[in-house]
């Protein structure tokens, strides 16, 4: 049918119509230029990355799910749904129009003129169709894909201000100029290449087949009353203009935001979902840590490069929201500028915006300023919104363990990890009094080192010594009681799992408490382990030897509940629930929680940023024993008034971490929110729904 | 420079203290650096960071942590140390100024620091009683020092804040209050590095006497008074009260 109708024997264009041979000549001379230019620069990035410290990332199966996301775009969807459709179609768009020109290079270029055999082409006929109306239909969406996106960029959203956070003079005028070139020459080449198409068909006496041609059809219907010679006067000039627009982007894309089509690719690749959860071992205990440039691995350097400033770290980082000086783009960028100072690279629009710092061999402390290593919360959310894999946690971490190495250690660090380093815990409390929370229990809870239990409950530092939190845990000891759980505890044994510790930069006091704990698990006689703090779960899990099954203690309940051992008498009224960052985010549980709090009889009204995107509290990484004073609002006080906000009818802030219960309840103060809602955690909302019968 | 720092081990005050009679019951005592003795090293340690030379740490050998303490010591930057004896029992501040100074005589030091007291020795001694043993110049209650060609300058501090600065010809001892800087921190793992150094030694010395001639007749805890009663209610209420209270108990 198709054949009938278009005549398609016929079907074909030239490339070179009109040309004589010298124009022809200087068309691949400049071309030749331009891919000279592009491989020089793309070789010189290589060369960068294949400078980094070695560190193995070859995963298979990473590699086909990032095929998923690069192919569908998924990361960029992600809470950012218009983006991710109208990048979608610019990725596809780029990459069929780019398919679509390899295609005349291989026919023309390589068949025709290398191999000399022009009866193998293939560029015709019905080929040519197909292929016609495939490179329309794409650039089509590309154009429109790219209006949507210049669209958003205009109304100008808070993620795109490249402003820095920490109130050092940059010039980041740069970025802004480089943000608008790339994407205006996408869509001057598309456009162009419409125009050219429509002035082609206009001047070749609108070839029947070309029909399918749909964009460049429209066009020529448009231009054809200017004439045939108007019109190939007009194809002439604009060929030269689409071309010459083609092969300076070409040359362009190593040099600028451009080069983010490779590098976010293969940053995608070659990302490790679980590098925060499960951090990096020290290379070498005698200097840990990243201190000067050589120290980073070439997924950190590649990490530098693919970031397109898009702004979701910026947007949801509980540092910068609170006004410090962490912005983890901002830190992404800082080391990108310093990497290409150091590396002799240069953006087409100028070396980075700090090259002062090149003079500075160490980057923690200097290049990256102390405070703002301190600030991270290790929450991960940047890494969760980042659409590209860029790794910041790790990153982060590797940073602070140089400042702890060389003394560099914020006072209120220092005095948590002298107390971690004396009694096993950050409160300065003595390892006896660790279980002194039992105390007031009407019954024992079982010493694990002395006689057999199902289960071994792992307290924590917070729920063993903080009132409120203590509070928590002899909440909990009663609610497993009653549903039959046979637990027990290390008493004195226990020491804190180290998780902040770790992620704090402290790997030798880590290693102290984890080997310390480890004895203890030993010593103990138990199947299974539980946990009521999410920050211990995470170390447990992932970066203990030992091969436990480790729950979290909402696992657990949710299970007596559903299977009926805990009772619960519906509860009236409206909750939120806050899924702690440890929990969700590193250890993807977020549904246990939900269900128990609906099985308490309670209407959970979600807040705005929930499950993978809830907002950190502010205490994890070890800024719960750092100073946050100088902050302009603690995570904790945005967070409440974000709960607040959904209504007076919400009564009840959730939580399931002890750190959130000492946070939260504190912001509910200092919001002045006393009245307005109460912090408590889920076991004491199951204890206040559960017929609990004291037993023994 | 060259420079002595003698640490003391005290009872870590996070413990329950419990008395045995004459003496705390330290059965089951932990022990950490004295706190001012921290300050001391810190100080030393300063001083070698500004003007180069060496600094040696000195415990005696009264608790199962001096080794841990000293290993700490020379992971912040000291460059050697020596463990004095070992199980000693307590010793009171002349017994340790003498055996202290006994280590220390044979090394041609320019400095000798120390904590200005310790929580085990409120009175202050070791420090005097040191430079007592050497005939040795000695300030104490010293909150920084600016060492000299030859002589330190080094700040006292008096009562009400007042300060003072001496210039002491060297070698001489100070009693060191506050360091000019908070003492710094050490990683574990440079602690663990310090302990495979062998820069520590064990020093054999007999138990030394104590040599006050003073002997304690009894210990005893604080005696727990009546609680303090709060006042609820508003400002004017409070104070209400509070004249309620005062006048119910004579004062007028």
């Amino acid at each position: 049918m198709v054949t009938v109708v278009f005549a398609a024997e016929t079907a074909g264009r030239e490339v070179f119509l009109g040309f004589d041979t010298t124009l022809t000549v200087v068309f691949y001379v400049l071309s030749t230029v331009a891919i000279g230019i592009f491989v020089w620069g793309f070789y010189r990035r290589i060369r960068k990355y294949t400078r980094g410290s070695s560190i193995n990332r070859l995963d298979w199966g990473r590699f086909v799910r990032a095929l998923g996301d690069i192919g569908s775009n998924r990361t960029i969807a992600k809470r950012h749904r218009v983006v991710g459709i109208a990048h979608f179609f610019v990725l596809w768009g780029f990459i069929v129009l780019l398919i679509g020109t390899t295609v005349i290079a291989i026919n023309d270029d390589i068949i025709g003129i290398l191999l000399g055999k022009p009866e193998w082409e293939f560029w015709h006929g019905t080929f040519y169709i197909v292929y016609a109306f495939v490179l329309d239909v794409f650039g089509i969406g590309f154009i429109v894909g790219l209006i949507v996106l210049a669209r958003i960029r205009r109304s100008d959203p808070l993620r795109l201000d490249y402003a820095r956070v920490d109130g050092v003079e940059a010039n980041r005028r740069g970025y802004s100029l480089d943000d608008k070139v790339f994407l205006g020459t996408l869509l001057f080449l598309g456009v162009s290449g419409f125009l050219l198409e429509g002035f082609r068909i206009a001047a070749t006496d609108f070839p029947s087949f070309e029909v399918v041609s749909i964009g460049g059809w429209v066009i020529a219907l448009l231009t054809s009353p200017l004439g045939e010679s108007a019109n190939d006067a007009a194809r002439m000039a604009t060929w030269w203009i689409h071309a010459l627009a083609a092969l300076t982007f070409i040359a362009y894309l190593p040099y600028s935001k451009g080069m983010h089509v490779v590098n976010d690719a293969a940053d995608l690749a070659f990302m490790k979902p679980t590098s925060a959860a499960v951090l990096p071992d020290v290379k070498d205990p005698a200097s840990p840590g990243y201190a000067t440039l050589d120290d980073f691995t070439w997924k950190d350097l590649l990490d530098f490069d693919a970031c397109t400033k898009c702004g979701r770290c910026h947007e949801v980082c509980p540092a910068t929201a609170s006004g410090s000086p962490l912005s983890p783009r901002d830190l992404i960028l800082d080391l990108r500028e310093y990497a290409d100072a150091r590396s002799g690279i240069k953006m087409w629009y100028g070396v980075g915006a700090r090259p002062t710092h090149v003079v500075d061999d160490e980057i923690p402390g200097h290049v990256i300023a102390t405070d703002t290593l301190w600030s991270c919360t290790t929450c991960m959310a940047c890494m969760d919104a980042c659409p590209v894999g860029i790794e910041h946690v790790p990153t982060i971490v590797q940073m602070r363990r140089r400042l702890v190495d060389t003394g560099d250690v914020e006072p209120g660090l220092q005095k948590a990890f002298q107390a971690l380093a004396r009694g096993g815990n950050s409160f300065g409390k003595s390892a006896k009094q660790r279980a002194r929370w039992t105390k007031t229990l009407d019954f024992k809870v079982k010493d694990a080192r002395k006689e057999p239990v199902d289960y071994l409950w792992f307290v924590g530092d917070h729920g063993s010594f903080d009132p409120r939190a203590t509070e928590v845990s002899r909440t909990v000891a009663m609610l497993m009681r009653s549903g039959g759980i046979d637990f027990g505890i290390l008493y004195d044994g226990e020491r804190n799992a180290g998780n902040d510790v770790r992620r704090a930069g402290e790997e030798g006091l880590f290693e102290m408490l984890r080997d310390f704990n480890v004895e203890a698990f030993d010593d103990a006689d138990y199947k299974r382990m539980f946990t009521t703090d999410p920050h211990s779960l995470n170390t447990l899990r992932g970066e203990y030897p030992t091969d436990d099954d480790v729950l979290h203690y909402t696992a657990i309940l949710d299970q007596l509940v559903s299977d009926g051992a805990i009772t619960l008498s519906a509860l009236s009224g409206k909750a939120t629930y806050h899924d702690p960052c440890y929990l969700g985010r590193y250890q993807d549980e977020y549904d246990a929680p939900r269900r128990l709090i609906e099985a308490a009889g309670l209407e959970l009204v979600e807040m705005g940023r929930c499950r993978e995107n809830s907002f950190c509290c502010g205490a994890g990484g070890g800024r719960i024993w750092m100073d946050d004073s100088g902050l302009d609002e603690r995570p904790a006080e945005n967070r409440i008034k974000e709960a607040v906000a959904l209504g007076d009818d919400v009564n009840y802030f959730v939580v399931s971490c002890p750190k959130d219960m000492i946070m939260y309840s504190d912001a509910v103060k200092t919001t002045g929110n006393e009245g307005n809602i109460e912090v408590v955690d889920i076991a004491q909302l199951i204890y206040q729904a559960a017929e609990v019968v004291p037993v023994g | 420079m060259k420079i002595a720092v003698l640490l003391r081990a005290v009872p870590d005050p996070v413990e329950e203290l419990e008395l045995d009679g004459e003496d705390l019951d330290r059965d089951f005592l932990g022990y950490v650096l004295n706190e001012f003795d921290d300050h001391a090293l810190e100080e030393a340690l300063l001083i070698k960071d500004e003007d180069g030379g060496t600094v040696v740490v000195y415990a005696l050998g009264t608790a199962d942590e001096v080794e841990q303490m000293l290993h700490t010591a020379i992971a912040k930057g000291a460059d050697s140390g020596q463990i004095l004896g070992e199980d000693l029992d307590p010793i009171d501040a002349h017994g340790q100024a003498a055996a202290f100074a006994e280590a220390i005589s044979g090394e041609a030091f320019d400095l000798v620091l120390t904590g200005v007291q310790a929580s085990d020795e409120i009175d202050g001694q070791v420090a005097m009683l040191v430079a007592a043993e050497l005939g040795l110049p000695h300030v104490s209650v010293v909150i920084g020092t600016a060492p000299s060609d030859g002589a330190i300058r080094v700040t006292k501090e008096y009562w009400a804040g007042i300060t003072a600065d001496y210039d002491v010809r060297l070698p001489a001892v100070l009693g060191i209050q506050t360091a000019r800087e908070a003492p710094r921190y050490v990683a574990v793992a440079r602690i663990r590095q310090a302990q495979e150094s062998g820069a520590l030694e064990e020093v054999h010395i007999d138990q030394p006497d104590n040599g006050s001639g003073i002997t304690i007749t009894e210990m005893r805890l604080p005696e727990e008074g009546e609680g303090a009663q709060m006042i609820d209610g508003d400002e004017t209420a409070a104070a209400e009260r509070v004249l309620e209270i005062l006048q119910s108990a004579g004062v007028r």
